[in-house]
């Protein structure tokens, strides 16, 4: 699936949350999860709620560690790291997430939000004069800067949120459903933006999301996350022709399309 | 004459026009799409129908259910009408639903309300009400809160008790935004079955042009606060007239799973959205358009034809005449 | 889709290269600050407590404490603004002299409760584990040993004074200010944002410092100015009792408990320190709240 040298290697990760809950005293949020991300790749971790995604994008940032299991980085394992060890890492791997309002602090200008991750990795950098690059790299005015996350639409949000993660100058970009919040055409400039970036800096991206259509867009494979378990993977055109299981059939059915004549429908239906 | 009939409906705030001048109509069991992008004034529309402005919002115009106008009507006529003829189904059905009550007891409130049904027979209403909305087990989820739902259950229990007093319209407000794709087939699905079994109508609001050429009969586009343009389904995605809806659509099909592949520039209308009060004079979305005019400074009459209508100075049309003005 | 007004937006301009001056706009805070009614009256009232308190320091009308028994309550003239108690003590004099004590108790008070208080509270949300409920529970332990009980035992240990006033009052805070602060802090920590600051390497003390703190301060502001007011009353409430400051030293409290003996011939003499007191909670209150509108970014568009 890679070009170059592996990324990320996932091998055999199960992570298991103990709550209070009255219902479950353990919830197996991922089982025995095997997989590797390579160099230039796109790839594509497909689920809905509760499939694991959210837990998967924490244990690749190493903000988590897995219950079993291994996640290395270019051969190097990083769960359960001191921080000091992972300098490198946090700078190579960046976040972006679904909802733009809640990821960017509103206390702070975007000036700061762009600048805190330099200071926090103390890149030696002219703020402003990279503050003001990174504004024009997501097209955003450099006047941006002086204001409040909260005075820009959702889209402007996100590029922001774009734009800090593009900071550090990382190799890997994870986007957490970033665009499943913005409306259709926002939705259409964000990933246009992302096509770019990761062409123009050579990134390699996880694209976690639930929605097949935006997925086959941007991603060159796709890894199928059902409740925790991984039941597919493979390269994304391939996987659309011809999908194994039923639950990615599933999901390929139920992406509503444009039609002019409205079809009876009737896809199996299942306990939502 | 039309179940539901809006006629030049505004919505102010202060000196703001939010929702200017929207002309309406839906008939029994018939399944209206109003579609347009955040600010475009699709919510406010459908609130100010069910009469729920918030405050220092204000509506003008004519609403009228059955020939009964609801924007001249008392509040306390229009908390009859509410809930009882006219449903509202919300997208964050979490914050619709109050976390410390069972759903047995919310799902029977309306009924408790507009019917006085006692809490006993409005919770086995509760039950036969959840079956409807395909609970498996309905008595286990009377006794249940919100927070034990998952989000497609927690919408279908919305559904659930907006279909409990038998509306005549209901009014979905981007009911499957928040979820998941397979839970929002379901619920669209639900919908859909429900409109044809209950004859009543649907007035359904999205941002998703696929979501509403599934589930309807005709779309209604809303740009800057006014409606652009409205056709049948088939019209619409056949042959769209307006620049914006035009432009929606080529978004919309190159976004959707059949059409879409690696790494093309998706076609996307450039700027975005103005601020309430920041659209340009004349056509609401002439700096935003490809095809302005000198006319566009002025705004566009809206033009009538059959079941079409269109305000645009320039239209997209191949060789087909262009509207003629209403009467 | 929010009902009410969408977000502010401006057109995006690509390559839009014009400098910026990355600055403050102090100015706007300080026209919006006289357009809040409330706050500007709450900092009128606080600029007067305070600096009667500071004059008072060098200069009062009369000395508070100088007794005139040949004008013992003599009621408001002009060589008596407003007039003298039962041993001919000018009230003004004792009024200015006493904002003293207020300020005293009032400002060291809440600086023992928050300097205690809002660390732990930090510390019992970062640390969610064994660490943070002993902290927790300490707090609850302290919670249940009330001021007045601890004014009592203080005065009995070392003599009534407005220090062992202050450390009553200040300790009984502590609790307050922990459940706050974690309450609060929490819902900061598991923010996004912060989980993306942790992403890029931002480790917890820095995460405290310029993510928790900033957005947890209108909170903590807020109550710092209701527990301010509420130990102005509860200073005066030991004095009145003699548990506080000890005569013929001034205060509100102790000038309300001499004041009550005369109630039938000088009523003034009582009405006088209770408009202070209600001037000076009412205005600390309003200050705070003012400052709370303030800082709260996203209140204003």
């Amino acid at each position: 699936m890679s070009e170059g040298s592996t990324i990320f290697d996932v091998q055999r990760v199960s992570k298991v949350y103990h709550t209070r809950s009255r219902h479950a005293h353990a919830v197996t949020a991922l089982n025995d999860v095997t997989f590797s991300v390579g160099e230039g790749d796109s790839m594509a971790i497909v689920g809905e709620s509760g499939s694991g995604k959210s837990t998967l994008s924490r244990l690749l940032l190493a903000l988590e560690a897995p219950t079993s299991g291994t996640v290395s980085y270019r051969g190097q394992v990083i769960s359960g790291r001191d921080e000091r060890e992972l300098r490198d890492f946090r700078r190579r791997v960046q976040i972006v997430f679904q909802d733009p309002m809640s990821s960017l602090d509103p206390h702070m200008k975007v000036h700061d939000l762009l600048a805190e991750p330099l200071r926090a990795l103390k890149i030696e950098a002219d703020e402003g004069e990279r503050v003001r690059e990174l504004l024009t790299s997501v097209e955003m005015p450099v006047s941006s800067a002086n204001r409040y996350a909260h005075q820009f639409s959702g889209g402007q949000r996100q590029r922001i949120a774009i734009a800090r993660a593009l900071g550090p100058s990382p190799e890997v970009l994870i986007a957490d459903e970033p665009v499943s919040a913005l409306d259709v055409s926002v939705r259409a400039q964000i990933l246009n933006l992302l096509t770019e970036l990761v062409h123009d800096f050579n990134l390699t991206l996880v694209f976690i999301s639930h929605d097949m259509a935006v997925v086959r867009h941007l991603c060159m494979s796709i890894v199928v996350l059902y409740r925790g378990n991984l039941i597919e993977m493979g390269k994304t055109e391939e996987l659309f022709a011809s999908p194994r299981e039923d639950y990615t059939k599933e999901l390929l059915a139920a992406a509503p399309r444009i039609r002019a004549v409205r079809a009876t429908r009737g896809v199996p239906g299942r306990e939502a | 004459m039309p179940l539901l009939r809006v006629r030049d409906l505004s919505v102010t705030s202060g000196s703001l026009t939010l929702v200017n001048g929207v002309n309406l109509e839906v008939n029994a069991g018939e399944r209206v799409g109003l579609i347009g992008e955040s600010g475009s004034g699709k919510s406010l529309t459908a609130l100010a129908i069910a009469g729920l402005l918030g405050e220092g919002l204000r509506a003008s115009g004519e609403v009228s259910l059955d020939g009964e106008d609801l924007v001249a009507a008392t509040e306390r006529r229009r908390c009859e009408v509410r809930g009882s003829r006219i449903a509202m189904v919300f997208q964050e059905p979490m914050s619709a639903l109050n976390p410390t009550r069972r759903i047995g007891d919310q799902v029977g409130e309306t009924l408790r309300i507009h019917q006085g049904l006692s809490r006993r027979s409005a919770e086995k209403a509760a039950v036969d009400l959840l079956r409807r909305v395909e609970f498996a087990d309905p008595e286990r989820y009377v006794r249940m809160y919100p927070h034990e739902l998952s989000g497609g259950q927690r919408q279908r229990v919305m559904i659930a008790s907006a279909i409990s007093c038998d509306p005549e319209v209901i009014l979905a407000d981007e009911p499957t935004t928040a979820l998941d794709v397979t839970v929002q087939r379901r619920v669209l699905d639900l919908l859909d079955r429900l409109v044809d079994e209950s004859g009543c109508a649907l007035l359904l609001i999205a941002h998703d042009l696929a979501v509403v050429s599934e589930v309807c009969d005709r779309v209604v586009t809303m740009y800057g606060g006014r409606v652009v343009e409205s056709g049948s389904v088939a019209q619409i995605i056949d042959d769209p007239h307006h620049p914006y809806t035009k432009a929606l659509l080529a978004t919309s099909k190159a976004l959707s799973v059949a059409e879409t592949s690696l790494g093309t520039s998706l076609p996307s209308i450039p700027g975005t959205v103005p601020n309430a009060g920041q659209f340009p004079r004349g056509c609401p979305f002439r700096d935003r358009c490809d095809r302005r005019v000198e006319a566009c400074v002025e705004v566009p009459p809206t033009l009538v034809r059959d079941t079409r209508t269109l305000a645009c100075w320039n239209p997209v049309v191949d060789d087909e005449p262009v509207l003629e003005e209403a009467p | 889709m929010g009902i009410g007004m969408p977000p502010l937006d401006q057109p995006t301009t690509t390559g839009d290269n014009e400098p910026y001056v990355f600055e403050v706009a102090r100015g706007r805070g300080w026209r919006r600050w006289l357009h809040n009614p409330s706050a500007l009256i709450g900092s009128i009232i606080v600029v007067l407590v305070v600096a009667s308190a500071l004059v008072s320091l060098v200069w009062t009308p009369y000395s508070p404490l100088a007794v005139d028994p040949s004008h013992a309550l003599s009621g408001p003239s002009l060589r008596h603004l407003l007039g003298t108690d039962e041993y001919g003590r000018d009230v003004f004099s004792r009024l200015m002299a006493s904002s003293q004590v207020a300020l005293f108790v009032g400002v060291l008070s809440v600086l023992i409760a928050t300097a205690v208080g809002i660390p732990a509270g930090l510390l019992a949300a970062e640390r969610r584990g064994a660490t943070g409920q002993v902290v927790l529970r300490l707090a609850d332990i302290l919670y249940g040993f009330p001021a007045l009980l601890a004014a009592v035992v203080l005065a009995a240990a070392f003599g009534a004074s407005k220090s062992t006033v202050v450390l009553a009052i200040g300790i009984s805070y502590i609790p307050v200010f922990v459940r706050v602060t974690r309450s609060n802090a929490l819902v900061v920590l598991n923010s996004e944002y912060v989980l993306a600051a942790r992403a890029y390497g931002r480790r917890p003390l820095a995460i405290m410092r310029r993510h928790v703190i900033p957005n947890i301060m209108t909170t903590i502001i807020a109550q710092m100015s209701l527990l301010f007011s509420l130990a102005v009353l509860a200073e005066t409430a030991l004095d009145f009792l003699g548990l506080g400051t000890a005569p013929p030293a001034a205060s509100w409290g102790t000038m309300l408990q001499s004041s009550q003996n005369y109630l039938g011939n000088d009523p003034l003499l009582t009405v006088w320190p209770s408009v202070a007191i209600v001037l000076c909670v009412l205005g600390f209150s309003l200050f705070g709240d003012g400052i709370s509108e303030l800082r709260d970014v996203r209140g204003h568009r």
